[in-house]
């Protein structure tokens, strides 16, 4: 009697081996076909947000050398050429870009951020003459192995500078204000021109009538008529500021502001006689 | 007869010398009055008398002056771009002086001012065309100031004053002593019956020099954006950032 075997033969099982790595081998691939474009968006992302990045430092950058020149050369209008600032068309800004390539110590060297990856900055600054200045730069970056050719990216930062103004507010104590009698105060602008004021028809309800002091008693009002806003040094304790004033416009608790030393400018060659 | 004559003649010539001693007296009083005193060091000052113009009319050439004090004697116009530096007194008293519109002053003040009946700085212009800073020691809140810029009368003040360590006080009043601009000090007083203060709001971009620059706004746009702010917009004359870049490099 010959033995039968039942199992499957040699034969039997390599195919089932090869169908089981063909239909492993196929989920893999499909695996890895549905990650791919995922991969490709996330490596693109990071291009691009490196690029960003990179232009939004540049632009930052920017802001740095602005500032020094507006600390540095102020109103001196010789001193911000001869720092290579041009001046804007219509006269009221100084403008001027850096490249990375240009700051290099070795003459003729091209400075990259990253391999192909180039960069430069620029900046437009408003020329000094008031008491607010506004500079605004841009960051731009290009090139790049991660990205295709031509892509470039900006970043744009707009700062304003700012130095005291004490003359920006109204009528301001450090210490007491007292007023007799009935004063009326309110705003105008005499920049509206020609200018006709009439009191409740073109004036206006802007700026601080106060003190600074944090002593409440300091403000002694009266009975004046205030248009603007009423101003006190002292924190909010549930008392009226006002007493027998009366305020139209808001009260500022823990009112502050700055009081800039004046300095006597250089009176050199000046003329000592009276007129 | 003829003796009379000669007797006339005589007398004629005796008095001559002192004619002209008289005159030369008076011509003397007179330059003192309108000169005032040129002083020593760094700066002089004194009375002044005549009243006249100051400055250049055309706002080619700052005019500018460092007096240790100033007795203003009748009244004057500022015609042109004028700075001051007085490092004691201002006394205007009775005397007005106007600032034209195509003037302005600048006065540095290290004492009081004091300006009484018609006396006043009649600005004519805008409160930016006037500028009285106050260069008095420092001073604390709490303590009492040593100087004051006392406006008596009905005289209208119109301009900047900052004076931090100094009193500013109006005496009188009614309409025309009315203050328009900004007024900074250590204490204010207004008496009498003062009348209305207009503060003028073209003064909160105005620079006066003082202090240093420092960061008050700072906004990176967002990406693809390159939207001016209103004030870029008035500065630069342009809406949008990228193409102003664009158009100047």
């Amino acid at each position: 009697m010959n033995a039968h075997t039942t199992g499957p033969g040699i034969n039997g099982r390599q195919g089932s081996a090869l169908l089981t790595s063909v239909v492993f081998s196929t989920i893999i691939l499909l695996g890895i076909a549905g990650i791919m474009p995922m991969l490709l968006n996330d490596w693109k992302q990071t291009a691009r947000t490196s690029l960003q990045e990179a232009a939004f430092t540049l632009a930052e950058s920017a802001v740095d050398e602005a500032i020094w020149a507006v600390l540095e050369h102020s109103d001196d209008e010789n001193a911000w050429r001869s720092a290579g600032w041009n001046e804007g068309g219509n006269g009221n800004y100084w403008y001027r870009e850096w490249t990375l390539s240009a700051l290099s110590q070795s003459s003729g060297e091209i400075m990259e951020l990253d391999d192909g990856r180039v960069g430069r900055y620029r900046a437009i600054v408003e020329k000094v003459g008031s008491s607010r200045i506004t500079i605004v730069t841009q960051g731009i970056v290009s090139g790049g192995r991660d990205v295709s050719v031509g892509t470039e990216v900006a970043r744009y930062i707009e700062t304003e500078f700012r130095r005291p103004n004490p003359a920006g507010y109204g009528l301001i104590a450090r210490d007491s204000l007292n007023f007799n009698g009935r004063p009326r105060f309110d705003s105008y602008d005499s920049r509206e021109f020609p200018y006709i004021y009439s009191y409740g028809v073109n004036s206006g309800n802007e700026g601080v009538v106060g003190s600074t002091s944090t002593d409440l008693s300091a403000l002694g009002l009266g009975n004046a008529i205030i248009d603007m806003n009423l101003g006190t040094g002292a924190p909010d304790n549930g008392q009226n500021p006002a007493g027998g004033a009366s305020v139209s416009g808001d009260i500022i608790w823990e009112f502050e502001m700055d009081f800039p030393e004046v300095e006597v400018p250089n009176t050199s060659g000046w003329n000592t006689t009276a007129p | 007869m003829k003796l009379l004559n000669k007797l006339f003649i005589i007398a004629l010539c005796m008095s001559m010398p002192m004619t002209l001693s008289t005159f030369s007296t008076l011509e003397a009083k007179k330059k003192d009055k309108g000169g005032g005193n040129s002083g020593g060091g760094n700066s002089g000052g004194g009375n002044s008398g005549g009243g006249s113009k100051i400055g250049d009319a055309s706002g080619t050439t700052v005019t500018k002056f460092h007096l240790s004090s100033w007795r203003v004697r009748g009244d004057y116009e500022i015609v042109g771009p004028t700075i001051m530096v007085i490092d004691g007194d201002l006394n205007i008293g009775n005397n007005t002086i106007t600032i034209a519109s195509t003037g302005s002053l600048e006065l540095y003040v290290g004492g009081d001012i004091d300006a009484n009946g018609r006396g006043s700085i009649n600005n004519t212009g805008v409160p930016s065309q006037l500028i009285v800073l106050g260069t008095h020691p420092t001073k604390q809140p709490t303590e009492s100031p040593d100087y004051s810029w006392t406006l008596s009368g009905n005289g209208a003040l119109t301009g900047v004053v900052y004076a931090p360590n100094a009193e500013y006080r109006t005496n009188g009043g009614g309409n025309a002593g009315q203050t328009s601009g900004s007024v900074v000090a250590l204490d204010v007083r207004f008496n009498g019956s003062p009348g209305p203060f207009h503060f003028d709001e073209a003064l909160e971009d105005l620079d006066l020099g003082l202090g240093n620059y420092s960061l008050s706004t700072y906004e990176l746009k967002p990406n693809g954006n390159s939207t001016a702010s209103e004030k870029g917009e008035a500065v630069f004359g342009s809406t949008d950032y990228k193409s102003l870049f664009e158009q100047l490099f």
